[in-house]
C-alpha cells in the first residue's frame, strides 16, 4: 500500500497508522464506512447507469456524476438527448488503464465520500440523497477543511469531473472554446516518421 | 530502428556495448553521440512510440497516451502534481520547448563551491552549443508572442520588471497551441524528431512499451538491465539486455526509483534525497479584451526581475505565462458549482501566469515493498515566502495589463480587484493541497559531486559505487538549476556520452 493512501486513509478516520499497522487501521476504516453504509438511509439501489460499465459500480457511477454536476455547476444542462454529456460514463473505460493500486484508492475515496456524510456533516443520508443545498454544503466542507486529506479528496473530485465533462466537445461551446486544429485547420506535418519494426527484423535470440 | 512491441511473443535477450534507460532530453542525446562513434546502443523507454499522426489534440486522450501515470503522479500527501512525459522522447514531446541556459553564477557556483570541476559557465558553453545548433534553439521573434504573453510583457515593463523574450526548439511553428499535447505537425525539434532519429538511422535499437524492473551486476560493476514489456503480440514477455556500460535517464523520480529497486548499492543513504521540484502555481487575470490564452505559443516570455542567482546564494521566482485546455484550466480553477461555471465561461478572457519557484526545499524519492515510487515534498518558510511574494508580483503585473481582477489558485475563489490590496494573500496560510502546487521540473536525487559526503554520481556522471553505470537526467543536478531544464539536461548528457566515448579501453574492453 502506497504511503500517500495510508495518509489519506489515517487522516480520513482519525486514527494513526503506520505501514505495519495499515490493516488494523484499513480495517477500522472500513468498519466505520460498512455502518455508514448500514444506516437506513444507506445502501439501498441506485439508478441504472446509461450505458453499461466496465469500471465503475453502478454506486460509484452514481457518486461521480452527482458529484460533477454540483462541482461543476449545471453539467446535466449541456447538450441534449443524446448529445448530453454522461460524465462518470465517460470516465469508466478510462480508468481501466489506471494502475490496480489507483484504482481502488479512487474506489475508496468514492465511498468515504458517498458515506462520509455521517461522519463529516451529521447527515442522515448519504450524499447522492441530499438535496443540492446540502450536496453544495457537503462539497464546501471537503473544500475547505482543515483536513489535508480531504482537500486532495475535493481536487480529485473535481479533476476527474473536469476530465469527463470538458473533455468532451459538447461541453466546449459553452465556455468558448473553439477545439482542435485537426480536422478543421490545414496543416502539414514535416516529417516521415520511421515505422516500427516487428522483433524478427532484430535477428536477436530469445 | 524501432521495435514494434505488438510483435512480441517471446522472451527478448539482446547485448550492447550501451544500454540507455529513458529516451527523454537525456538519453536521446548519449544514444545519438555513442551511435554516431559505432558504439551499439540499445535504448529502453517504458512509454510507447507515438508520432504525429497519434496526437490528436485531445487532452484526455494525450495524457493519457503520453505522461506518467496519465498525468495524475501526485507526491505522497497528494500536494504536488508531478508532470513528466511517459513517451519514447520524454517530456521533450510534451514540453512548451523552452530553453534556457542556466544562470552563469549557478554554474560557476557547482564548480567552485561544490567543486564539480568542468561544469562553469565557459566550460560548459560548448555542450550547450552543440545541443542548441543539433536542435536548432532560437530567440523567438515579436511575431511569436501571443496575446497571453503579450500581457504579461505590457505589464511587466509598465513596473520596470525585466523580461526576457525566450529561445525555443521549434521550427516553422503553426502556433495551434497544442504544444503540451505533442506537435501534430512535427515543428518541435526534440529527442523524438532530431537525437532519437539521428541514434536509429545510426543502428541504435529503441524499445518502447518496456518497464525496466532493475539493472544488473556482475563482479561489483554494471552488466546490464532486465525489463517487463507492457505491450505484446501475446501473454507476457521480458526483456534482458547485457551492456558493460548502462546510462540511467529515467528522470528525477524514475532513476532513483530504478536505483532502489534494483537494490544497487547506496552506502551514503544519498540516492533519491535531494529532490527539487521547481513549484508552481498560476495566477490568473481576467480581462475585458479576448486573450484566447490557448492559441499561440504558450510561453515565449519570462520575468526574470525576481529570481535570485547570486555568487553566494539562489532563489527567488520566475514568472512566466502559461495556459491550459479546458480539463486542465477547470481542474485548476477556484470554487465549485455556479461561481466555477462562471470562471470557465471567462475562459477567452483569462490570461494566466505561473509562478516557478528556484527551490530550496528538499524532498526524496523512495520505494514502496512493491517497487513503486513514493515521493515527499514539503516547501520550506523561504519558498513558501517565495511563494506568497510571487503571487503580489504577479497580480501586480497583470493590473498594470489592464487585469479587472485577479484570481488566486486557492480552493476556495478568492480574488483581488486592485494593485496593493493584497490582504487576501497576506491573511491566507498556504496549506498541502490550497493551493495545489505543479511541478514540472523534478531533479536532484542522484546529485552530482567530488567524491565525499552526500555526491551519488561523480564529475562526468558515473556511479561512485557502480561503476559503467551513469546518470544522464535532471537527477544529477545538485542544486535547483532555477530555469526550464531541457536544454541542460541535454549539455550535461552530451558532456557525459563525451567521456564514455574517451573511456572506451576502459568501459568497453569486455566487448571488445
Amino acid at each position: 500500500m502506497r504511503a500517500d493512501a495510508v495518509a489519506e486513509i489515517q487522516a480520513l478516520i482519525g486514527v494513526p497508522i503506520d505501514r505495519r499497522r495499515f490493516l488494523k487501521g484499513s480495517a477500522a476504516g472500513l468498519v466505520l464506512l460498512g455502518a455508514g453504509s448500514l444506516l437506513p438511509s444507506g445502501c439501498t439501489a441506485y439508478p441504472k447507469p446509461k450505458t453499461p460499465l466496465q469500471f465503475f459500480s453502478a454506486k460509484e457511477y452514481a457518486v461521480v456524476n452527482a458529484a460533477a454536476e454540483r462541482l461543476l455547476g449545471a453539467t446535466g444542462q449541456v447538450g441534449a438527448g443524446e448529445e448530453q454529456i454522461d460524465i462518470a460514463g465517460r470516465l469508466d473505460a478510462w480508468l481501466l488503464t489506471w494502475d490496480l493500486d489507483a484504482q481502488q484508492q479512487l474506489r475508496l475515496m468514492l465511498r468515504v465520500f458517498e458515506h462520509g456524510t455521517s461522519l463529516f456533516d451529521l447527515q442522515r443520508k448519504r450524499f447522492t440523497r441530499l438535496s443540492a443545498l446540502d450536496q453544495d454544503r457537503y462539497l464546501d466542507g471537503w473544500m475547505r477543511s482543515t483536513l489535508g486529506a480531504r482537500r486532495t479528496v475535493f481536487r480529485a473530485l473535481k479533476a476527474l469531473a473536469s476530465a469527463g465533462f470538458y473533455g468532451a466537445a459538447p461541453a466546449w461551446a459553452n465556455i468558448g472554446y473553439d477545439g482542435p486544429w485537426l480536422g478543421r485547420v490545414e496543416a502539414t506535418a514535416l516529417l516521415e516518421h520511421e515505422a516500427a519494426v516487428p522483433l524478427a527484423k532484430l535477428g536477436v535470440s530469445s | 530502428m524501432i521495435l514494434d512491441t505488438a510483435t512480441i511473443d517471446r522472451n527478448v535477450s539482446l547485448s550492447a556495448d550501451v544500454c540507455v534507460v529513458g529516451s527523454g532530453a537525456g538519453g536521446s542525446v548519449v544514444a545519438k553521440e555513442l551511435a554516431e562513434q559505432g558504439r551499439s546502443v540499445v535504448v529502453v523507454e517504458a512509454g510507447g512510440y507515438h508520432v504525429n499522426r497519434d496526437f490528436t489534440q485531445r487532452e484526455e486522450e494525450m495524457y493519457l497516451r503520453l505522461y506518467q501515470d496519465q498525468g495524475a503522479r501526485v507526491t505522497a500527501d497528494g500536494t504536488v502534481l508531478i508532470s513528466q512525459g511517459c513517451t519514447v522522447g520524454g517530456s521533450t514531446v510534451t514540453s512548451y520547448c523552452v530553453c534556457a541556459r542556466p544562470r552563469r553564477h549557478l554554474l560557476d557556483r557547482w564548480s567552485t563551491q561544490l567543486n564539480i570541476r568542468g561544469v562553469g559557465a565557459e566550460e560548459m558553453a560548448p555542450h550547450f552549443r552543440h545541443v542548441e545548433e543539433t536542435i536548432r534553439v532560437r530567440e523567438l521573434t515579436a511575431e511569436d508572442i501571443n496575446r497571453n504573453n503579450q500581457l504579461v510583457q505590457a505589464g511587466a515593463e509598465r513596473l520596470g520588471f525585466h523580461a526576457v523574450r525566450l529561445a525555443h526548439n521549434r521550427t516553422d511553428c503553426l502556433g495551434c497551441g497544442y504544444c503540451a499535447l505533442g506537435c501534430a505537425y512535427d515543428r518541435k525539434t526534440d529527442a523524438l524528431t532530431v537525437f532519437l532519429r539521428a541514434a536509429s538511422q545510426r543502428g541504435a535499437i529503441i524499445i518502447p512499451d518496456c518497464r525496466v524492473e532493475a539493472i544488473t551486476t556482475a563482479r561489483d560493476r554494471v552488466a546490464g538491465v532486465t525489463g517487463t514489456f507492457t505491450r505484446t503480440a501475446r501473454g507476457s514477455a521480458t526483456l534482458s539486455v547485457a551492456a558493460p556500460v548502462v546510462v540511467l535517464a529515467a528522470g528525477a523520480v524514475g532513476s532513483p526509483q530504478l536505483w532502489l529497486r534494483s537494490r544497487l548499492p547506496n552506502s551514503r543513504r544519498q540516492v533519491g534525497r535531494n529532490l527539487h521540484l521547481h513549484p508552481q502555481v498560476w495566477v490568473a487575470g481576467v480581462f475585458a479584451e479576448e486573450v484566447a490564452g490557448w492559441r499561440g505559443i504558450p510561453q515565449s516570455i519570462a520575468v526574470d526581475e525576481f529570481l535570485e542567482i547570486g555568487e553566494t546564494r539562489d532563489g527567488g521566482f520566475l514568472l512566466a505565462p502559461t495556459f491550459a485546455h479546458p480539463v486542465a484550466l477547470s481542474s485548476m480553477l477556484p470554487g465549485f458549482g455556479t461561481d466555477h461555471r462562471r470562471l470557465m465561461e471567462l475562459y477567452p478572457h483569462l490570461a494566466l501566469t505561473a509562478v516557478t519557484i528556484a527551490d530550496h526545499s528538499s524532498g526524496s524519492v523512495e520505494v514502496d515493498v512493491n517497487g513503486r515510487a513514493v515521493v515527499n515534498y514539503q516547501l520550506d518558510d523561504d519558498d513558501r515566502s517565495a511563494l506568497t511574494e510571487g503571487l503580489r508580483r504577479a497580480a501586480d503585473i497583470y493590473f498594470a495589463a489592464g487585469a479587472q481582477r485577479v484570481i488566486l489558485p486557492f480552493n476556495e475563489t478568492v480574488e483581488l480587484t486592485r494593485r496593493g490590496d493584497y490582504r487576501a494573500i497576506d491573511e491566507r496560510p498556504l496549506r498541502p493541497n490550497d493551493p495545489m502546487l505543479l511541478s514540472f521540473h523534478p531533479q536532484g536525487t542522484l546529485r552530482m559531486g567530488s567524491g565525499g559526503g552526500r555526491a551519488v554520481v561523480n564529475l562526468v556522471g558515473e556511479a561512485y559505487e557502480v561503476p559503467g553505470l551513469f546518470v544522464a537526467d535532471a537527477s544529477v543536478f545538485p542544486t535547483a538549476i532555477a530555469v526550464p531544464p531541457q536544454l541542460s539536461v541535454m549539455a550535461f548528457a552530451h558532456r557525459t556520452a563525451e567521456f564514455i566515448n574517451n573511456s572506451a579501453a576502459r568501459l568497453f574492453s569486455r566487448s571488445g
